[in-house]
C-alpha cells in the first residue's frame, strides 16, 4: 500500500485534471468515512477488485454479508434487488451504510478502469488512515422509488445523496473522468475529444453493463 | 445523449454497431471507440490491440479521454444500479428485457 495514487508508465498519459482527480480518490478512500473506517473503506475496495478480477473476496475487516454485497456491486449490480439491500439490515449494515460502500467500489472500478484502460497497471492501494466514521445522517433523504433514501428525485446526481461525502465524491470524479454536471448541457463540448465520442464510449459501456438508465 | 451529440455533427452513425460491434458503425474513429470499449469492459485479450487502434484513430490523448468516460460510467452503472435508481419509463420494456 501507499499513500499517494502511482500509475505506471504506460506510454498514454492522463490530462493533469484527471490524474488529479483520481489522486484526491485515493486521498478520500484512505480517510475514515461516514460509516466505515479507513481500514474498512480499503477493505472494500481491496474486495472490490478481487472480485473483478474473480478471485477469493473474503477480508478480515469485513462482515461475509458485506464483501459479498461489495462482489454483487464490482459484477452484476443490475441484479442487486430491494429485498437484498433490506437483508443487510439484520447485519447492522444501515442503508446508508449501503450507499458509501456502493461509492467506494464504484469508483475503484471507475479509476481501476481507466488506468487498465491506458495500458498501465493496476495502482497500489492507499495505507488507510486511522479514525473514526462521522456517523452522521442525513435527515432530508428519504426512501421512495429507489432502494436508498435520496435528497430529492431519485437519479444520477441524487442517488448517493444520503451520504454527503458520496455524493461529493461522486461528482468530483465524474468531473475528473468525463465531465462536471455543469458540462452536461453542452453537446458541443470538446475535451481532448468531441462530446459524441465521449457518448458513444458511455453508451457501450452502458450496454454492456444492462444499464439502461 | 449520444443521439443528441451526433447530431451536432455532419456524421451519420449506425447505432447498431453499439450492440453488434461487427457490425459497422459508419464513422472512422467510432468503430475504434466501440471496439476498446469492449475489450476495456470485458477485459478481453484484444484489449492491446483496440488500443492501438484506437490511438491510431483518437490520438494518444484522446484514447486516454475515451478511458477515462468507460471509466466514468462503469461508476455510474454500479451507482444506478445497485441503489435502485428507476430507468425512464420510455425504458421499461428494454430494462425488463436485459434484466429477464
Amino acid at each position: 500500500m501507499t499513500d499517494s495514487l502511482t500509475i505506471s508508465d504506460s506510454g498514454l498519459s492522463l490530462r493533469p485534471s484527471m490524474l488529479a482527480g483520481m489522486q484526491r480518490e485515493w486521498t478520500r478512500l484512505a480517510q475514515p468515512g461516514t460509516w466505515w473506517t479507513g481500514v474498512e473503506r480499503v477493505a472494500i475496495a481491496t474486495v472490490a477488485r478481487d472480485a473483478v478480477h474473480g478471485s477469493n473476496t473474503s477480508s478480515p475487516a469485513l462482515h461475509s454479508v458485506v464483501t459479498d454485497m461489495v462482489a454483487r456491486v464490482a459484477t452484476s449490480p443490475h441484479a442487486i434487488e430491494r429485498a437484498a439491500v433490506d437483508s443487510l439490515a439484520e447485519h447492522g449494515v444501515r442503508l446508508e451504510a449501503f450507499v458509501e460502500l456502493v461509492g467506494i467500489t464504484a469508483r475503484l472500478i471507475a479509476v481501476d478502469t481507466t488506468i487498465r484502460g491506458i495500458g498501465a497497471a493496476p495502482a497500489p492501494l492507499p495505507s488507510p488512515i486511522e479514525g473514526q466514521p462521522s456517523r452522521h445522517v442525513e435527515p432530508r433523504a428519504k426512501r421512495r422509488s429507489a432502494h436508498v433514501p435520496m435528497i430529492g428525485a431519485a437519479g444520477a446526481t441524487t442517488a448517493l445523496s444520503s451520504v454527503a461525502a458520496e455524493d461529493a465524491a461522486q461528482a468530483d470524479l465524474h468531473g475528473a473522468l468525463y465531465l462536471h454536471y455543469a458540462e452536461m448541457g453542452d453537446l458541443t463540448i470538446v475535451k481532448e475529444i468531441p462530446r459524441w465520442q465521449m457518448e458513444l464510449a458511455a453508451t457501450t459501456t452502458s450496454w454492456i453493463n444492462h444499464c439502461v438508465y | 445523449m449520444l443521439r443528441a451529440s451526433i447530431e451536432q455533427t455532419n456524421h451519420r452513425l449506425n447505432l447498431a454497431a453499439v450492440v453488434d460491434h461487427a457490425q459497422p458503425a459508419g464513422v472512422p474513429e467510432a468503430d475504434a471507440i466501440i471496439r476498446f470499449t469492449h475489450a476495456l469492459v470485458e477485459n478481453t485479450d484484444q484489449l492491446p490491440d483496440a488500443r492501438a487502434a484506437l490511438v491510431a484513430s483518437l490520438g494518444a490523448a484522446g484514447a486516454a479521454a475515451i478511458a477515462g468516460a468507460v471509466g466514468n460510467f462503469e461508476m455510474m452503472n454500479r451507482i444506478l444500479d445497485a441503489t435502485g435508481v428507476p430507468a425512464p419509463g420510455s425504458m421499461a420494456d428494454l430494462t425488463e428485457r436485459l434484466r429477464s
